[in-house]
C-alpha cells in the first residue's frame, strides 16, 4: 500500500505512526469505494460514507438520520426488523453475514444489487451496525448475460437449419449480449466469399443490401486467420472495413470454423471491453458447433436418402435380369438350348449390376491422395479394359496436366469409354432403332482431348449423340437406355467427378464430322 | 343369389362363343422376348396365350377375346402404363395384372389395372393371378373396382413406410373409395361363398 518498496526505512516508520492517527481511518471509510452504511438497534441511519451517493443516488446527510428501509425494497422491510429483534434478542443471526448478495433501492427507485458484509461493534454503549456494500450490477448483468448465452445454446442445439441458427445466433447477439447491429456471414465453398447470412432488423435496415465479403474485410481477415478481430473508427491500425465511411465505428468479427464470421458492430467506437468480446466469442462458439452438429446431420439425411434411393433401384434393376433367368430356365428346361447361352448373358449382366454396386457403394464419393498425373497413360490403362476390339482411342497430345486419384480417375475414363463404346455404333442400321443410344456397336472412334479453354478433358465419340435420352438423367443411378447396360457406369463417373470437386457435361458434339456424345469434365 | 347385382353373365357366355376351344384368353406382354416365351410356356396348357414384345405389338393383337393382360411397365417406346390407359380406352373389357420390375409408388392409385406383381414370377404366381383375374369376370363393375383398390392399398402398404402412407392424400383416397365400394358392394359380398370370398380378397 505504501508508495516506497519494503526496504525504506522511512516508508515503514511513516506507516507506525499512520496507524495511530485517527484522521487517517477515518479518512480511509469516508473515501472508500464501497459504500458503508451504520445503523443504530432501532435501524436509523447513523453513518453513511461518501460512497453511498455513487450507489444509492443520495448525499450522506440526506439518509442520516433516516430508517435504514429508505435504501431497502419494500418487499424486505418487514424481514428485515423481525431479523434485527430476534438478533437483539437472541444473538441468532439470520443470514451470513459475509458478502451476502441483496438488492438496494436507489434514490430514483431501481433496484441495485450489491454484494454486502456486516460488522457489529458497540460505539459509546451503543451497538452499532454496518453494513460495506459493494455495488455488482456489472457483475450481475454479466451474469445474467451468461446464463441468458446457456439458454442460447440450447436453443441452437436444437435448431435444426443453418438458417435457424443463424436467426437463433443473431437474435441472441442483438438481444442477450446487446448489439442491434448483428449479422452471421455464411461461408460459400464454391465461390471462396462470405455471404450474409442472417441480418439482425437494425443491420438490415441500416445496410438494405448487404455485401458479400472477401479480401479486403475485417470478417474475412478474421475468418482466413481463424482470430477475432476488432476495428475502431478512432483506431489507427490500418484495418479494413467493407464501408470505411459508413455509420459503423466499431465492428467486432469472431470466426466461425469454417462455416463463416459473426459480426457484431456498433455506431459508438467504444462498444467493446473484455466481457462483451467475451460474450460474443460464447456465442460464436456456440453457433460454431450447431452449425458443425446442423451439416453433419444434414450429410447423414443426404447419405440415408441416397441409400433409400440406391436399394430401391439395386431391387428393381435386379428383379428384371432375375425374371429373364427365370424365364430363359424354364425354356431350357422345356427343351430349348439356345437358351442356356441366353442364360450365361443374363448372369453376366446381373454380375457387371452387382460389381458397378459395389464400386458405388465401396468408394462412394470419397476420394484418395491426389497427385498430378498424366492423363494420356491412365486413358490407355483405362482403354486396355474398357475398349473394344473394332474401336479406336485418339488420344490428343496436348492434353492438361491433372490433379487427381489416379486409381479413380482410370475408374472414371473407363466407365465414359465403355459408355461409348456401348453406345456409340456408327452402323447406320442403328439410326432406324427406337431409340438412337440404345445398340451395342463396337467399330466407334473415343477421342480424349482437352477443353477449349483448358479447364479440363473432354470425351467424345462419333457415334449418334445422346439423341431423345434426357442428359440430366444419364448420371442417375440406374439410368439406361440400354437393355445390357446397368445404368450405374455414369453414376459412378459423376461420383468421381464430384470427388474430386469438378463438374461434368453431357451434349452431343458440335463437330459436325463426329456429332456423337460428348461428356465435359471441367477440373478447374 | 337373390340380389340384384347378379353374377355378370354375358361376359362368360361372350367368351364362351366366341373362343372356339372355352379357353380363356391372356395376353402376356414383355420387351423380352424370353420372358414372354416363358409366360407362354407356363400358361399354354390351360389358357390361350397370346404374347407380344412391345407395346404396340400389344395393341395390335389385343381384342375382345381377351380377357386377362399381363403388362410390363418399362419398355421402350409405348410403356405398359400406356397400354394400359389404351386397353381402358378402347372400352375393352380385360383384367390387367402389371407384371414388373418397378418398385410400386403413389403413382399406381390412378392406374386403371386389378393387380400388381412384382417380377420375379414363376407359373404358379402366373396362374394364380390368372385364376384370380378370371373370378373377378363373374362379378359387376363394383366388385372389379373394388378389387384393384384393395389390391392397390396391399401393395403400397406392402412397399412404403407408414409415415409415408399416412401423410398422403392419394392413399388417403384410396381408403376413402375403398369404403365406398366396400359399402355398396356389400350385398354380393355377402351373397358370396366362403371360398369365393376367400379366392377374391
Amino acid at each position: 500500500m505504501a508508495a516506497s518498496g519494503p526496504s525504506d526505512e522511512r516508508g515503514v516508520a511513516d506507516l507506525d505512526a499512520l496507524a495511530e492517527d485517527a484522521e487517517f481511518f477515518r479518512s480511509l471509510v469516508e473515501h472508500g469505494s464501497d459504500a458503508i452504511v451504520s445503523i443504530d438497534e432501532h435501524s436509523t441511519i447513523r453513518y453513511a460514507n461518501r460512497a453511498v451517493e455513487r450507489v444509492f443516488g443520495y448525499a450522506p446527510e440526506d439518509i442520516v438520520g433516516e430508517k435504514l428501509t429508505t435504501i431497502m425494497p419494500e418487499r424486505f422491510t418487514a424481514d428485515h426488523f423481525d431479523a434485527v429483534d430476534r438478533y437483539l434478542d437472541t444473538g441468532e443471526r439470520q443470514l451470513d453475514w459475509n458478502d451476502i448478495e441483496l438488492p438496494a433501492e436507489h434514490a430514483d427507485g431501481h433496484e441495485v444489487p450489491l454484494s454486502i458484509t456486516f460488522e457489529e461493534h458497540v460505539h459509546e454503549g451503543d451497538r452499532v451496525f454496518s453494513g460495506i456494500m459493494r455495488d455488482v450490477s456489472d457483475r450481475k448483468a454479466y451474469e445474467d448475460t451468461l446464463e441468458a448465452l446457456q439458454e442460447t445454446a440450447r436453443a441452437l442445439m436444437q435448431a435444426r437449419t443453418p438458417a435457424d441458427i443463424g436467426d437463433c445466433a443473431v437474435g441472441a447477439a442483438t438481444d442477450v449480449i446487446g448489439f442491434p447491429l448483428s449479422s452471421l456471414y455464411r461461408y460459400d465453398d464454391a465461390t471462396d466469399v462470405l455471404r450474409p447470412g442472417v441480418q439482425s432488423e437494425a443491420a438490415a435496415d441500416l445496410f438494405d443490401d448487404p455485401p458479400t465479403l472477401s479480401e479486403g474485410s475485417l470478417a474475412w481477415r478474421a475468418f482466413q486467420s481463424g482470430e477475432p478481430l476488432e476495428y475502431h473508427a478512432d483506431d489507427d491500425r490500418d484495418l479494413p472495413v467493407h464501408r470505411p465511411d459508413g455509420p459503423v465505428d466499431a465492428e467486432y468479427a469472431v470466426p466461425l470454423g469454417d462455416h463463416g464470421v459473426l459480426l457484431v458492430a456498433d455506431t459508438d467506437a467504444a462498444a467493446f471491453d473484455d466481457q462483451t468480446r467475451h460474450l460474443v466469442r460464447i456465442l460464436a462458439a456456440n453457433t460454431e458447433a450447431a452449425l458443425g452438429r446442423a451439416e453433419r446431420e444434414a450429410e447423414r439425411e443426404r447419405q440415408n436418402e441416397r441409400l433409400e434411393r440406391f436399394a430401391s433401384i439395386v431391387s428393381h434393376d435386379l428383379r428384371d435380369p432375375l425374371q429373364s433367368a427365370r424365364a430363359t430356365a424354364a425354356l431350357a428346361k422345356a427343351g430349348d438350348e439356345e437358351a442356356l447361352d441366353d442364360l450365361e448373358d443374363v448372369i453376366d449382366r446381373m454380375e457387371d449390376l452387382v460389381e458397378d454396386v459395389l464400386t458405388l457403394a465401396k468408394q462412394g464419393q470419397a476420394v484418395g491422395e491426389t497427385e498430378r498425373v498424366a492423363l494420356a497413360s491412365v486413358a490407355a490403362d483405362a482403354w486396355s479394359t474398357a475398349g473394344a476390339e473394332d474401336a479406336t482411342l485418339v488420344v490428343d497430345d496436348d492434353l492438361p496436366a491433372l490433379q487427381a486419384d489416379e486409381e479413380r480417375l482410370r475408374t472414371l475414363l473407363e466407365n465414359l469409354f465403355r459408355n461409348a463404346v456401348e453406345h456409340g455404333s456408327t452402323n447406320p442400321d442403328s439410326q432406324a432403332h427406337q431409340d438412337a443410344v440404345e445398340h451395342g456397336g463396337s467399330d466407334v472412334t473415343v477421342t480424349l482431348e482437352p477443353l477449349a479453354d483448358r479447364s479440363g478433358f473432354a470425351v467424345v465419340d462419333d457415334g449418334d449423340g445422346f439423341g431423345d435420352a434426357d442428359t440430366e438423367k444419364l448420371f442417375e443411378y440406374g439410368y439406361t437406355t440400354s437393355s445390357g447396360g446397368t445404368g450405374f457406369g455414369l453414376s459412378i463417373v459423376r461420383d468421381i467427378v464430384t470427388a474430386h470437386g469438378w463438374t461434368i457435361h453431357a451434349t452431343d458434339d458440335e463437330d459436325s464430322e463426329r456429332a456423337g456424345a460428348r461428356f465435359d469434365v471441367h477440373t478447374r | 343369389m337373390e340380389t340384384d347385382t347378379q353374377p355378370d353373365d354375358t361376359d362368360a357366355e361372350h367368351a364362351t362363343a366366341i373362343d372356339p376351344d372355352g379357353e380363356p384368353v391372356v395376353l402376356a406382354v414383355d420387351d423380352e422376348p424370353r420372358v414372354v416365351e416363358a409366360f407362354g410356356l407356363w400358361l399354354e396348357d390351360d389358357y390361350d396365350v397370346r404374347t407380344a414384345t412391345s407395346g404396340e405389338e400389344a395393341l395390335d393383337v389385343v381384342d375382345a377375346d381377351v380377357d386377362v393382360a399381363l403388362l410390363d411397365r418399362r419398355m421402350p417406346g409405348l410403356t405398359g402404363d400406356d397400354v394400359l390407359d389404351e386397353l381402358r380406352e378402347r372400352g375393352l373389357d380385360v383384367r390387367v395384372a402389371m407384371v414388373t420390375g418397378v418398385d410400386p409408388d403413389f403413382d399406381i392409385v390412378e392406374m386403371p389395372f386389378e393387380e400388381y406383381v412384382q417380377k420375379p414370377v414363376d407359373g404358379d404366381d402366373l396362374h394364380e393371378v390368372v385364376e384370380r383375374l378370371l373370378d373377378l369376370e363373374q362379378y359387376d363393375d363394383s366388385v372389379d373396382e373394388l378389387y384393384g383398390v384393395v389390391q392397390k392399398r396391399i401393395t403400397l402398404e406392402a412397399e412404403l413406410p407408414e409415415s409415408e402412407l399416412v401423410d398422403n392424400e392419394e392413399y388417403q383416397r384410396l381408403r376413402e373409395r375403398e369404403a365406398e365400394l366396400e359399402a355398396e358392394t356389400a350385398s354380393v359380398i355377402d351373397s358370396m361363398d366362403d371360398e369365393g370370398f376367400a379366392q377374391l380378397f
